[in-house]
């Protein structure tokens, strides 16, 4: 008979939120109950606990045990709640020594013969417990690999709640490891421990498998530099897709951080399995244009959030193939996050909001047949028909994508080329450019050429005489105002990658073809 | 079924012995009706105290106890107005209680009382 507390968490959206599991063991009828808005997975976890507990050989007691979870206004969910529960049950039946249970949290699911499992949201809720100061986490071994990366946590790895009990008897040392980030790496190249703890979901891709498409490579090597949105147009079958699905790989390592978040989200849709480790490299996320706005932008069930590819290509690419197939809600859903970097997910039972700061990529064919190339001769389309397809990317869109390049069909000499540059070398290249970027953009808010705002980037930083010259007459000739800034933006973009302090005009002059422009519009 | 009922009889001897050891005074037996039974009713000071005994030989199909369920409550609670229908006490407060009986195959009969279960 006792009472005993015990710390969990519960994941509500992508962040942790810290239950305290009162247990209360009494005198009469034996029963289990459970209060505090547990959802039906929490209220099972009494019969989880209960088997787990009588097979590892520990008793559970013919009494009337009350369990409470609070903040008890909270809706709880999940199964991350049975090891403290159990814990909480050999505490007040003074099974385990409650002093053992100061300073300490435990995040995992219970196996009715004792295991513990990992938990989907365990790197949110062990960085949850992180932030609340806690001592140490008990985690399950499936969630390790995810929960070690946390930089001074201090994780213990338990395999069943039997060698649980004896930790808390302190008659067993379960492996303690503070988590540490540099060392997760390394751990994670090690050959011997199988898989790379932080393999990426596509299967490598690399620039070196693209012959041809110079251009293309550029753009795209800008367009990684400045963080800039663009769009591809071509016809069928030019390698649209191919070019596309090499972006992430010319990206950065995400830091730390968003490391943290990205795999916070990757988790959280399913799409990662928490035994992957952490997501460093940038994801591509790249929905069929079937997809419903609630896939691309995110939706909720009940009060469980569900993060949209927009969210799952946070700090990585977010691709539209075909886009103008896209439904209109889908691309017009776009804007507001491409502005903000978060998407809020607001429905009657649950609102949340979730990182969603993508680098958008656009891939069109510039009519429906897909011929209108060069004079357009082949086309078949009519006038009227193009136009209608060329206006379903709407206006306020593609004003946020800074690169519109064409992609055209590659020579036969290009496709004869001997191998081509690799990924690993063009993203040396743009890591340089954006540590010049990130130096000169040092105390503000944004560190991305593309995230400059326009106020900021007339006054702030001016290109060379010549450029600016450059742009004045582009001014004169009726370029608007905003289409000048993207010009700017774009032109800093390939200063930084050539090393200069500033742009000078030839920079702005590729800013220019990179601008370009698809159905005549004017800059 | 002889041996389960032979069972249940010493138990309930074994509770009633419990009661009166703790001052509780037995009022009756196996008081039955067409709804069913009362193993005892017992009076401890003004409270009218209704005792259900559970009688276990081993702890394999688990506690005693737990064999009570919410149904079972509702129905003694149910015969507990049926006997003070039937009876002319009149008691301020009626109690329900629960006596577990566990009697292994030697040794001395564990009892557990578990007062109020409501």
């Amino acid at each position: 008979m006792g009472l005993a507390e015990v710390w969990g968490v519960v994941t509500t959206g992508i962040a942790g939120v810290m239950v305290k599991v009162e247990v209360d063991v009494a005198q009469g009828l034996p029963s289990v109950g459970v209060v505090g808005l547990a959802g039906a997975s929490v209220t099972e976890a009494r019969w989880r606990a209960r088997s787990a507990i009588g097979n590892i050989g520990a008793n559970w007691p013919a009494a009337r045990i009350t369990i409470g979870l609070s903040p008890a206004d909270l809706p709880k969910g999940g199964t991350s709640l049975d090891l403290p529960i159990a814990v909480g049950v050999l505490a007040a039946t003074s099974q385990v020594p409650r002093s053992s249970l100061r300073d300490s949290t435990f995040i995992g699911e219970l196996g009715l013969d004792g295991s513990v499992r990992g938990v989907d949201g365990a790197l949110a809720a062990a960085i949850a417990a992180h932030r609340h100061g806690v001592g140490s986490v008990f985690i399950a071994p499936a969630n390790a690999r995810q929960v070690h990366a946390i930089p001074g946590l201090r994780v213990r790895v338990i395999r069943d709640l039997a060698q649980l009990i004896e930790v808390l008897r302190g008659t067993d040392d379960a492996p303690s490891r503070r988590g540490d980030w540099s060392q997760f790496i390394d751990d994670g190249a090690d050959p011997t421990s199988g898989a790379s703890a932080h393999s990426v979901a596509e299967p490598e891709f690399d620039f070196s498998e693209i012959r041809g498409h110079p251009f293309a490579r550029f753009a795209l090597e800008v367009v990684a530099a400045g963080g800039h949105h663009c769009s591809m147009v071509g016809p069928p079958g030019v390698g649209k897709s191919m070019l596309a699905s090499r972006l992430p790989t010319i990206l950065p390592d995400l830091p730390l951080d968003i490391a943290l978040e990205v795999t916070s989200l990757a988790s959280l849709s399913g799409l990662w399995p928490t035994e992957r480790g952490i997501v460093y490299r940038p994801l591509l996320q790249a929905p069929h244009h079937s997809s419903s706005s609630a896939a691309i932008l995110g939706t909720s069930r009940g009060r469980q959030v569900y993060p949209g590819a927009l969210s799952l290509a946070h700090q990585g690419v977010l691709f539209l193939d075909e886009a103008p197939e896209f439904s209109r809600p889908c691309l017009e859903g776009l804007r507001q996050p491409m502005e903000s970097g978060v998407i809020t997910i607001m429905r009657a039972a649950a609102s949340a909001t979730l990182p969603a700061r993508f680098q958008l990529v656009l891939a069109s064919n510039p009519c429906p047949c897909g011929l209108a190339v060069g004079r357009g001769d082949a086309c078949t389309c009519s006038a009227m028909a193009r136009r209608r397809y060329a206006e379903r990317i709407s206006g306020p869109l593609l004003d946020r994508i800074d690169v519109r390049m064409t992609v055209p069909k590659p020579s036969t000499a290009d496709l004869t080329n001997p191998k081509q540059e690799a990924s690993a070398e063009i993203r040396g290249r743009v890591l340089e450019a954006r540590s010049r970027a990130e130096h000169r953009y040092r105390g503000e808010p944004w560190s991305l050429n593309g995230h400059v705002p326009g106020a900021a980037l007339r006054q702030r930083w001016r290109p060379t005489d010549e450029a600016e010259a450059l742009v004045r007459s582009l001014e004169r000739s009726g370029a608007s105002l905003r289409g000048t800034d993207r010009i700017l933006r774009i032109a800093w973009s390939v200063a930084d990658l050539a090393g200069a302090d500033r742009p000078s005009a030839e920079h702005v002059a590729s800013a220019m073809v990179l601008r370009g422009g698809h159905r005549g519009e004017t800059t | 079924m002889r041996r389960t009922s032979a069972l249940g009889q010493y138990g309930e001897e074994v509770a009633t012995r419990h009661l009166e050891g703790l001052g509780i005074a037995v009022v009756e037996r196996n008081w039955r009706c067409s709804e069913g039974e009362i193993d005892i009713v017992a009076r401890e000071g003004a409270t009218l105290v209704l005792v259900e005994v559970k009688t276990r030989s081993s702890l394999a199909f688990g506690h005693p106890a737990e064999s009570i369920t919410p149904r079972k409550l509702r129905r003694m609670r149910h015969l507990a107005y049926r006997w003070l229908a039937e009876h002319e006490v009149h008691a301020p407060s009626v109690r329900l209680d629960v006596i577990s009986v566990l009697q292994k195959l030697s040794g001395a009969p564990v009892v557990e009382h578990l007062r109020g279960v409501e």
